[in-house]
């Protein structure tokens, strides 16, 4: 039979197995840091520029509460997508600002936002950029309680819930 | 110790399976750090200056614990990093899947359309959590490099 080679309380293992873990940790970074410095191809850098909307700046709004703000009449849905995705479908009463073009309607969004409405942007697939980017400019423009649903269209079209356009 | 008879069976097992699963794992990660940062990005649940970061480091950690677990060296602090790796992975793919949005788990392909994730992606994260966990607190270094230098010591 093997002699003990661990600790036999579970405390004690745990407390060395964290001290083992973290220099485990320390020892994977350093591996990454330097792999990632003399790899050929594929490097990606430290700092990247990621739209996100979660976890920051600009809050989300599950589909559940978006939904229940819709039966209220609360909210003014706006679509972050391009003019030809929006004309094939929509979620119903939503407005299409599609990139660039925030500056257009961004001050009659202002108003709705400011007479109460909750904005929500929206677009399609968890991987959508444009959602979120939409989001922060409107934010930063003086729209109050701007709000972002991820892989927003997908979700509502699943879920059966109102949507309009010649689609399909 | 007689009672003990089948941990000392049982972990060096769970040790091989877990160590390959991690190897196996931060290897295709390693291959396509923006594909997996794009996944890591789909969760939405890190702010942005954390992604790329996370992207690089997280396979070489799976890695380390991997061959920690596979060759037996530091067992206990690669059952450690194992278990709180899976329990991270678990709540993530909970909460993602409680919002209900749709996309790819990032385990063992970064490819966005590869392997969306299911309530099944939990529960077999939720099994391995499991024997990690059990390394964590029986594992007697059976069949380990920890044990061959242990005894030449």
């Amino acid at each position: 039979m093997a002699k003990d080679l661990y600790p036999q309380t579970s405390s004690l293992r745990i407390r060395r197995g964290i001290w083992q873990g973290i220099w485990l940790c320390c020892l994977g970074v350093v591996l990454a840091a330097g792999f990632n410095g003399i790899r050929v191809s594929g490097s990606i850098p430290w700092a990247g520029q990621w739209p996100i909307a979660s976890a920051e700046d600009i809050a989300e709004i599950s589909l559940r509460e978006a939904w229940s703000r819709f039966q209220e009449g609360t909210t003014l849905f706006v679509d972050a997508r391009d003019p030809l995705s929006f004309k094939q479908g929509h979620i119903k009463g939503a407005w299409n600002v599609p990139p660039g073009e925030a500056g257009r309607s961004f001050d009659e969004i202002r108003i709705l936002a400011q007479a109460g409405l909750v904005v929500i942007v929206y677009c399609d697939g968890a991987a959508c950029p444009l959602g979120p980017a939409l989001a922060r400019t409107l934010q930063q423009r003086g729209v109050p309680s701007v709000r972002v649903i991820a892989d927003g269209w997908r979700q509502w079209r699943q879920a059966g819930y109102p949507v309009e356009g010649g689609e399909r | 110790m007689k009672k003990r008879g089948m941990v000392w069976f049982i972990a060096p097992v769970f040790r091989l399976v877990i160590g390959i699963i991690f190897l196996y794992a931060g290897i295709m990660k390693i291959a396509d750090p923006s594909g997996f940062a794009q996944a890591l990005y789909n969760y939405r649940l890190l702010p942005g200056w954390a992604i790329n970061p996370l992207a690089i480091t997280l396979p070489w950690v799976e890695c380390v614990a991997g061959a920690s677990l596979l060759f037996g060296i530091w067992t206990l602090g690669g059952g450690v990093v194992a278990s709180t790796l899976f329990a991270v992975f678990v709540a993530a793919l909970g909460v993602n899947l409680i919002r209900g949005l749709d996309i790819s788990c990032g385990c063992f392909s970064t490819a966005t359309a590869a392997s969306p994730i299911t309530w099944l992606t939990v529960a077999r994260d939720l099994l391995f959590l499991g024997m990690s966990v059990f390394i964590c607190l029986f594992d007697q270094g059976v069949m380990s490099l920890d044990r061959l230098l242990h005894k030449k010591v």
